[in-house]
């Protein structure tokens, strides 16, 4: 099966987030990692050593940015001069992409920097993709949107994640970054099949995957990227490449960070399952 | 459902998450599963917000954290969450208004009597978000110096106007809580330290946050420099000859303290 085209951009092969405690290893090279994720708002601003070491890998791999403060959803306006901070902050360290998340961060001027969850309907669809148009304008480039984790839907809602997140490529022309981990959170929290919703998707906007692991608390899980990725997961991820050929691929470790064989030795799983299927 | 629907729905959810005693009848608005009720799948998010915020607060004030006990100071920061909710996209400027907010609720004022203990607090908010800012602005590492400047017998030396490098924080403060966080943070218990006044200057090298001791005078050149004024009447105004005024330039442009003359600078 050929790749898909996904929006011309690049496959970049296996990947981590970065974090300044591997700066060593990540540098040092070769480090086992094609390429890096760093969350947007990490660098934004900063003139510190976060910067300076976003600096250092761009210089040796490909990196995208990842943020967590778009609220592409949201009511209030965009924040255009957020926006228009991340496009120069992209294309000063080359970023292969940049994404986000289909969600809101606030309204009313306020953020609680939370991914909360849309009501899933035609206006809210309709609202999202104007709201993506103006961001890829300010941006001068494609907009990659990842699907949030969530705990808890909406009596409106009308339309399936899976089906809302695929008119939204359609009609907005953004691309899409599939977490599989949280695929498989939010099928349990909303008692979905994970499977059809991944079957749902277009393979040729889906730009790259997410790993990570998540926690059980018994009654629903919780998306909280402390702990390996776990077996379903592995065995959705399984099915999922089989459905997108070399696509890429990064694992998130964001709280009780490992040591960096730690991460290497999962995208190594990573690989072996990729491996499996072909 | 219509866009005001939307903005609606979106501004309960927010305030349910901000004020979960206001959120009203949930299960009209959010669904149940068979193993969650309504207002549970909304408690993850108000628990959520509290928690990650919290975590940040904490993160951010190790020292007032250590000094109030982490009980006492979580309850400080779910208040400062309450009453000042997060405006930024970046989580770096969450802790900005902590040290006003606890100035302007100090319960020893109201009483009429100074407390020195809650002093001692206020100074080591101020000091940590000091901190915070001049790990993450920018600094002067990889820069050279500024060319030198002529000396005070010079024409045109008193007109010298300097840049500091933006990661510079001057702070005053009644007791050494400089070093006191230096011990907090190294994981030691050290008692409470005695009332005295420091003027510390915080910068970075090496990406590392650097805070020098200053005496008064110094202090205030250097904040004097900072905010633009030119060299001859910062020194004058702070009390230090030419001769001594001349010298912390010198001494503070070898520091990365001032990385710019009349405009000039160096760059990476």
């Amino acid at each position: 099966m050929s790749a898909p085209d996904r929006l011309g951009l690049p496959e970049l092969g296996f990947g981590v987030g970065l974090r300044s405690r591997h700066a060593d290893q990540v540098l040092r090279g070769p480090s086992g990692v094609d390429w890096f994720e760093v969350i947007t708002e990490n660098v934004l601003d900063n003139g510190g050593y976060a910067r300076y070491l976003l600096d250092q890998v761009a210089e040796r791999f490909p990196v995208v940015l990842h943020g967590v403060s778009l609220s592409i959803g949201s009511t209030d306006p965009l924040d255009l001069d957020y926006l228009r901070r991340v496009g120069r902050l992209a294309t000063g360290v080359g970023a292969a992409w940049v994404s986000d998340h289909l969600c809101w961060t606030g309204v009313l001027g306020l953020n609680t920097h939370d991914l909360l969850p849309l009501p899933l309907t035609e206006e809210s669809l309709r609202h999202v993709v104007r709201r993506v148009r103006v961001a890829q304008d300010v941006l001068e480039r494609p907009l990659v949107l990842e699907n949030p984790s969530t705990y808890l839907g909406f009596t409106e809602s009308t339309v399936p994640e899976c089906e809302f997140l695929a008119r939204l490529a359609e009609e907005s022309g953004c691309g899409l970054l599939l977490d599989v981990n949280n695929v498989y959170v939010s099928a349990v929290n909303h008692e979905f099949d994970p499977y059809d919703y991944v079957r749902a998707l277009p393979a040729d906007r889906v730009v790259y995957v997410h790993l990570a692991g998540h926690t059980d608390r018994g009654t629903h899980l919780i998306d909280t990227h402390d702990q390996p990725v776990a077996d379903p997961v592995w065995d959705l991820y399984e099915f999922t490449t089989g459905l997108l050929p070399s696509v890429s691929v990064l694992l998130e470790w964001d709280d009780r960070i490992p040591p960096f064989p730690v991460l290497t030795g999962e995208l190594d799983k990573a690989r072996e399952r990729t491996a499996r299927v072909g | 459902m219509s866009a005001e629907r939307l903005r609606r729905l979106q501004s309960w959810l927010q305030g349910a998450i901000l004020d979960p005693a206001g959120a009203g009848d949930v299960a009209d608005v959010v669904v149940a599963t068979a193993r969650l009720p309504a207002d549970r799948r909304l408690a993850i998010y108000q628990h959520g917000y509290r928690s990650r915020l919290i975590d940040c607060l904490s993160a951010h004030y190790p020292v007032a954290r250590h000094l109030l006990g982490a009980e006492l100071f979580e309850e400080f920061a779910r208040e400062y969450l309450r009453v000042r909710p997060s405006r930024s996209y970046t989580l770096e400027a969450l802790g900005a208004g902590f040290a006003d907010h606890l100035a302007a609720g100090r319960p020893d004022l109201v009483a009429g009597e100074r407390e020195p203990w809650i002093d001692l607090l206020y100074d080591v908010v101020r000091f940590e978000r000091a901190f915070t800012e001049a790990h993450a602005a920018a600094g002067a590492e990889f820069r050279e110096p500024p060319p030198a400047p002529p000396g005070p017998g010079h024409p045109g030396w008193a007109d010298t106007v300097v840049s500091t490098v933006e990661c510079l924080r001057l702070v005053r403060a009644g007791f050494p809580v400089h070093t006191f966080s230096v011990a907090v943070r190294a994981g030691q218990d050290p008692p409470l330290p005695r009332p005295g006044d420091v003027r510390l200057a915080l910068a970075r090298a090496d990406f590392v946050v650097t805070v020098a001791e200053l005496d008064e005078p110094r202090h205030r050149l250097l904040a004097a420099l900072r905010a633009g004024t030119p060299l001859g009447r910062a020194g004058g105004d702070a009390g230090l000859t030419s001769g001594e005024t001349d010298a912390c330039l010198r001494t503070w442009m070898a520091d990365r303290l001032i990385v710019g003359i009349n405009g000039r600078t160096s760059h990476r």
